[in-house]
């Protein structure tokens, strides 16, 4: 049993191998380093993210066929669909943590343990997006997870914060005992926890022969679906398993809501679609019905219940609620135009909703109450760049065009037409309407209602102002130029080449 | 098949006879001299009732986590050690990496202090 690890395997892993580094350097710095801690902090882990990001890019270039080198017993892939995940996780994460220094300040986290924590959570999230197994998708989930629960409670003398942390990892790791107990029943059924064997003894996507291995059928692939189901969904707050989002997202440090908002997702989905699209797609008459109830029902209850929050971080944890169910529309479709709309909203996702947090965080780091949405009174007056930009996000998440936030729900809703399911893009559309209603509420509050007298001048600092006009300028780049669509089209490519 | 879990069964025998036997010695040799300070349920110098309204230092919470940690770190080594023979230098290197791993987190934990009693 020699085991034989070609240079493929090490590539394959390089990028998430970059970041633990990366985590672990951090975490010395906190011990060792007196001075300057948030700054170097912050550098050492933007560059940690950098390298990582060209480490996944090489990666990119050099698997530009089919799906994997290392043959089907592989645990994890290096294939584009996961590496295009990865750019959106090292982008959510390095846009969380450009926002992150000046709160670090203001509570007083210790800089290296704060950010080596947050590196973790996202070498989690890239082996998620890069799994090729039941039993690694569940080990990085924890691993995510983990990381997770104590950044959610990582301001330990703010009682809401200790909750936050508290109540996510109690309703978190129940979900995560269905997740185990749905993949025990697949592979109960199928005799492999590996996807492609999966496949081989399911048959495949594009209507593949099933093989002669008897399957020990139907309850225990159906049971194994609904419960996988039950656990992939805790974890993207889809309704009815959202009930912790706007508590943890209200009560976890704001650069933290920021990151796991956005990048906890982009790192499910990948895992998600995987395991339904194509380990199981030969299935989806099963599943397509309880991810057609769980979208719509999402879509609803996130918009509609986003519309009465005063605060802004509940707010966008109800939007993230709806954003998600518009995602599952793209995912449900089965087909590749959704996996492709899957890919490229996350990357839009990234931009608009990390944008959306860093007005939050400004202003909280300046002492002010900026969690409450009756607070961006004329904020115009008082910040222009923080104003339009948070408007450009509203916009955007609203789905408006030219923005991004368009073009990513315009092909989430196409897949669900071409797919033959029409309703699913009739209701996503008729919610986004509804949308309109709490996103235009924060942009008429900073544009067009007066300042209250003797407010100050607010500066957000060097990073966030380079932040927030990135994510503006790629909001706009990202919508306008085709290239990164075709970008999600190759690394779909390689997603459903392997089932043939 | 069955054969391999005789060794298992060995294990949990001799483990479960040492345990028996060293309490059991204790408690025959060991000499008892009990006053009431003894005998009551925390035998740590805390009074037993008291009104919880104050807050108390649990000093020795630190090292029982870091204990656990490590313990449980080092209970990996087991199923490594059983196949190095066969994973040959691939084995050792990854150990390695575990270990060098395993010892940031020591640095960081004495760094921080978590090992001053004060």
């Amino acid at each position: 049993m020699t085991i034989h690890l070609t240079a493929a395997d090490y590539g394959a892993v390089l990028p998430i191998m970059i970041v633990l580094g990366g985590a672990l350097c951090l975490l010395l710095t906190d011990a060792f380093v007196k001075v300057h801690e948030t700054e170097i902090a912050t550098g050492i882990s933007l560059a940690t993210l950098l390298l990582a990001f060209a480490a996944s890019a090489h990666l990119w270039a050099v698997n530009a066929g089919p799906a994997f080198p290392q043959g089907a017993g592989a645990m994890i892939t290096g294939d584009r669909f996961g590496q295009f995940f990865n750019f959106a996780l090292l982008l959510s994460s390095a846009l969380a943590i450009l926002i992150a220094p000046p709160y670090i300040r203001t509570s007083h986290f210790d800089a290296g343990e704060f950010l080596s924590l947050i590196l973790f959570a996202t070498a989690g999230m890239m082996l998620m997006a890069a799994s090729l197994n039941l039993m690694v998708i569940f080990l990085s989930i924890e691993l995510l997870s983990l990381a997770l629960y104590i950044l959610s409670g990582f301001d330990r003398n703010r009682p809401r914060s200790q909750e936050a942390g508290f109540k996510y990892f109690l309703l978190s790791s129940f979900a995560s005992a269905f997740l185990i107990y749905g993949m025990a029943l697949i592979y109960g059924a199928t005799g492999s926890t590996n996807l492609i064997r999966i496949v081989n003894v399911l048959g495949g996507h594009a209507g593949t022969v099933a093989s002669t291995h008897t399957v020990l059928s139907s309850p225990f692939v159906l049971i194994g679906i609904a419960l996988m189901a039950v656990g992939f969904a805790f974890k993207l707050s889809i309704v009815p398993f959202h009930m912790w989002t706007p508590d943890v997202y209200q009560g976890a440090p704001t650069p933290v809501t920021a990151f796991m908002s956005v990048a906890t997702k982009a790192a499910v989905f990948p895992a998600f679609l995987r395991v339904f699209n194509l380990a199981l797609g030969a299935e989806s008459h099963r599943w397509f019905g309880i991810l057609w109830a769980l979208a719509i029902v999402t879509m609803i209850v996130g918009n509609v219940l986003a519309l009465s929050q005063s605060s802004m971080k509940r707010l966008l944890a109800y939007s993230g609620i709806a954003h998600a169910g518009y995602v599952l529309v793209a995912m449900s479709a089965n087909n590749r135009l959704g996996a492709t709309a899957v890919a490229f909203y996350f990357i839009v996702y990234a931009f608009m909703n990390i944008g959306a947090f860093a007005l939050v965080l400004v202003l909280e780091s300046r002492g002010e109450a900026g969690d409450e949405i009756a607070t961006y009174r004329g904020l115009f007056a008082r910040s222009p760049l923080l104003a339009v930009a948070t408007g450009v996000f509203m916009f955007s998440l609203a789905g408006f065009p030219p923005t991004a936030g368009f073009f990513a729900k315009y092909y989430a809703f196409a897949a669900a037409v071409q797919a033959g399911h029409t309703e699913l893009a009739i209701i996503g559309v008729i919610t986004s309407v509804i949308s309109l209603g709490y996103y235009l509420r924060v942009v008429v509050l900073m544009f067009m209602q007066p300042v209250e007298a003797g407010a100050e001048q607010v500066r957000a600092g060097p990073l966030s102002d380079f932040m927030l006009t990135a994510s503006v300028a790629g909001l706009f780049v990202v919508g306008l130029v085709p290239w990164f669509y075709n970008l999600a089209v190759q690394a779909v490519q390689s997603f459903f080449h392997f089932t043939t | 098949m069955l054969k391999e879990y005789v060794y298992v069964l060995i294990l949990f025998v001799l483990a479960a006879g040492l345990t028996f036997t060293l309490l059991g010695l204790t408690f025959i040799l060991g000499p008892r001299r009990p006053t009431a300070q003894k005998l009551a349920p925390y035998e740590s110098g805390m009074r037993d009732i008291e009104p919880p309204s104050r807050r108390f230092p649990i000093k020795f919470y630190v090292v029982a986590m870091l204990f656990l940690l490590f313990d449980i770190e080092a209970i990996s080594f087991f199923p490594w050690a059983v196949v190095l023979r066969r994973l040959h230098f691939f084995g050792f290197m990854e150990i390695f990496v575990f270990v060098m791993v395993l010892l940031v987190g020591y640095v960081y934990a004495w760094q921080k202090g978590a090992l001053d009693w004060h």
